[in-house]
C-alpha cells in the first residue's frame, strides 16, 4: 500500500518535471527543433516498459498542466492528449504486441496524429480559423518527435538493460 | 466483453475529464491548481537567464557595444516618432485624439515566464495578473514604448500575451509616411509581421516606421511597432501590403511593461 503511495507520488513529480522540461524545450530551442513532444516521448517510453493503462491517467495530468499553461479555454488539452492516449493505449493492446523499437515509433507518430487532430477539433471549436499553415507546424512536430522518439529507444535499448524488452 | 470494458473506459475517462473541466470552471480545483502553478512558475524563472545566455554566446566580439548601439538606434527612433507627433499634432491643432498626450494609462512592469503550450500561438506568460491592474486587451511594451502584444488571458497573479506575430493577432497602425497611411498589422504564425489594408494610392517606401494608430481598442497612438522592410504592391488589388521588421526582437523577451488604466 506504501509502496503504491510513494510509486504514485514519485510519477506525479516526475510528471511535472517533464511538464517543465517540455517547456524548456520549447522555450530555448531553435526553431523547428522547438516542436520536439518530450510529454508524447516519455509517456510512451512509459508505456513501452510497463504496457500498464496508468498511462492515460499520466496524460490526463499532462493535460492538466498543460491548459494551465495554455490561453485556449480549459479542457482541450486534457481531452485532446487523454482521449488520444487511450486509443494509441488500446491500439498497443490490440497490434503493437512485439515492442520493438519500430513499433514504439510508430506509436509516438500515431499519438501525435491523434493528439493533433483532436485538437484541431477543439480550436476550430473555439473559433480559430485553420490555415494549410498549421499542417506545416504539425508536420514538423511529427517528423521531430518521432526521430527523437526512435533514436531515444534506440539509446535506451542500447546502453540499459532494462531496456532490453524493447527488441 | 472486451467492447463492453472498452466503452465502459472511455465514458469513465470522459466523464473525469467533464467533471474536470466543470470544477475548474468554478474554481473549486484553485487548491490542487495553484501548489502546481507554483512549482512550475517557480522551476521557470531560470529560463530567461538561460535564454539571454545563449543569446549572447551567439555575438563572439563586442557584446555590449552592438547593445549600446541598439539601444541608441531605439531611442533615436523613439526620439523621432515623438517629434513627428509632435509636429502633427501642432499642424493638425491637437484635432485628433491622442492617447498618450491624454495621460490616462499607467505602467505595470511584468517579467516573462515562459511561452504558452499551444505550438500556434506566438504567445507568452508573465508574472502580473488582475491583482496588479491588468486587464484583456492591455498593450504590452518594452523599452519604453516599443509594442510587442496585448493581454488576451489575465488570472490572478498570470497573464498571457499575444504577440505581434501572433497569427491571430491585428492591431491598428500608422505609417509615418507624408499620408500617414493606415491599415492593419497582423502576425503570420510567429515568422513575420504584415501590414495589411494600405490604401493603393498611398506612397510607401522600406524603412517607413510603423506605429500603433490608436484605432484599436485599448492601445493608443504612437507606439513604435516596426519599420517597412519590403512594399508588396499589385496593380489590380485595392490595398497594398509590407513586410514588417519589428522593432523589438520578438526572441527575447525578458521583461516587459503593460499599459494599464488608471484607476
Amino acid at each position: 500500500m506504501l509502496k503504491s503511495i510513494l510509486r504514485i507520488i514519485f510519477y506525479f513529480f516526475l510528471i511535472i518535471f517533464i511538464f517543465i522540461l517540455s517547456l524548456y524545450s520549447s522555450f530555448l530551442l531553435p526553431y523547428p527543433f522547438e516542436n520536439i513532444n518530450l510529454v508524447i516521448i516519455f509517456l510512451i517510453i512509459l508505456l513501452g516498459l510497463y504496457g500498464s493503462g496508468n498511462i492515460v491517467w499520466g496524460a490526463f495530468l499532462f493535460g492538466v498542466l498543460m491548459d494551465l499553461y495554455s490561453e485556449l479555454y480549459f479542457g482541450i488539452f486534457i481531452f485532446s492528449l487523454t482521449i488520444s492516449f487511450l486509443l494509441v493505449y488500446w491500439l498497443y493492446y490490440e497490434f503493437f504486441t512485439n515492442k520493438s523499437v519500430w513499433a514504439l515509433a510508430t506509436m509516438v507518430a500515431l499519438e501525435v496524429i491523434f493528439f493533433r487532430i483532436f485538437y484541431i477539433f477543439f480550436i476550430v471549436f473555439n473559433g480559430t480559423k485553420i490555415k494549410l499553415t498549421f499542417l506545416f507546424y504539425f508536420g514538423w512536430e511529427l517528423l521531430f518527435t518521432t526521430i527523437t522518439a526512435f533514436l531515444l529507444y534506440f539509446l535506451l535499448n542500447k546502453f540499459f538493460t532494462k531496456f532490453k524488452i524493447l527488441k | 466483453m472486451v467492447t463492453k470494458s472498452k466503452t465502459a473506459t472511455f465514458f469513465t475517462i470522459f466523464f473525469v475529464i467533464i467533471f474536470v473541466v466543470g470544477f475548474n470552471y468554478f474554481h473549486w480545483l484553485d487548491f490542487v491548481e495553484k501548489p502546481l502553478i507554483f512549482i512550475v512558475d517557480w522551476s521557470l524563472k531560470p529560463i530567461n537567464k538561460i535564454k539571454l545566455y545563449f543569446k549572447k554566446t551567439e555575438q563572439p566580439l563586442t557584446t555590449d557595444d552592438i547593445n549600446t548601439l541598439e539601444q541608441i538606434k531605439e531611442k533615436n527612433q523613439l526620439s523621432e516618432i515623438n517629434v513627428q507627433i509632435l509636429t502633427e499634432e501642432n499642424l493638425e491643432l491637437k484635432k485628433q485624439l491622442n492617447f498618450f498626450v491624454q495621460n490616462n494609462f499607467e505602467h505595470v512592469g511584468a517579467v516573462v515566464l515562459s511561452r504558452t503550450v499551444n505550438p500556434l500561438a506566438t504567445t507568452i506568460m508573465i508574472d502580473k495578473g488582475n491583482k496588479d491592474g491588468i486587464q484583456e486587451g492591455d498593450p504590452v511594451v518594452v523599452n519604453n514604448g516599443i509594442l510587442i502584444g496585448k493581454i488576451i488571458k489575465v488570472e490572478d497573479n498570470r497573464s498571457v500575451v499575444r504577440l505581434i506575430n501572433d497569427n491571430n493577432s491585428a492591431i491598428g497602425a500608422t505609417i509615418m509616411n507624408r499620408e500617414r497611411s493606415i491599415g492593419l498589422v497582423e502576425g503570420g504564425y510567429g515568422l513575420g509581421v504584415r501590414m495589411n489594408y494600405i490604401p493603393q494610392n498611398e506612397v510607401i517606401t522600406p524603412g517607413d516606421i510603423i506605429i500603433s494608430s490608436g484605432l484599436s481598442d485599448t492601445i493608443p497612438r504612437g507606439l513604435v511597432i516596426g519599420n517597412i522592410e519590403v512594399v508588396d504592391k499589385k496593380p489590380n488589388e485595392p490595398f497594398q501590403q509590407a513586410v514588417i521588421t519589428p522593432t523589438a526582437d520578438l526572441s527575447y523577451i525578458n521583461l516587459v511593461s503593460i499599459i494599464v488604466h488608471k484607476k
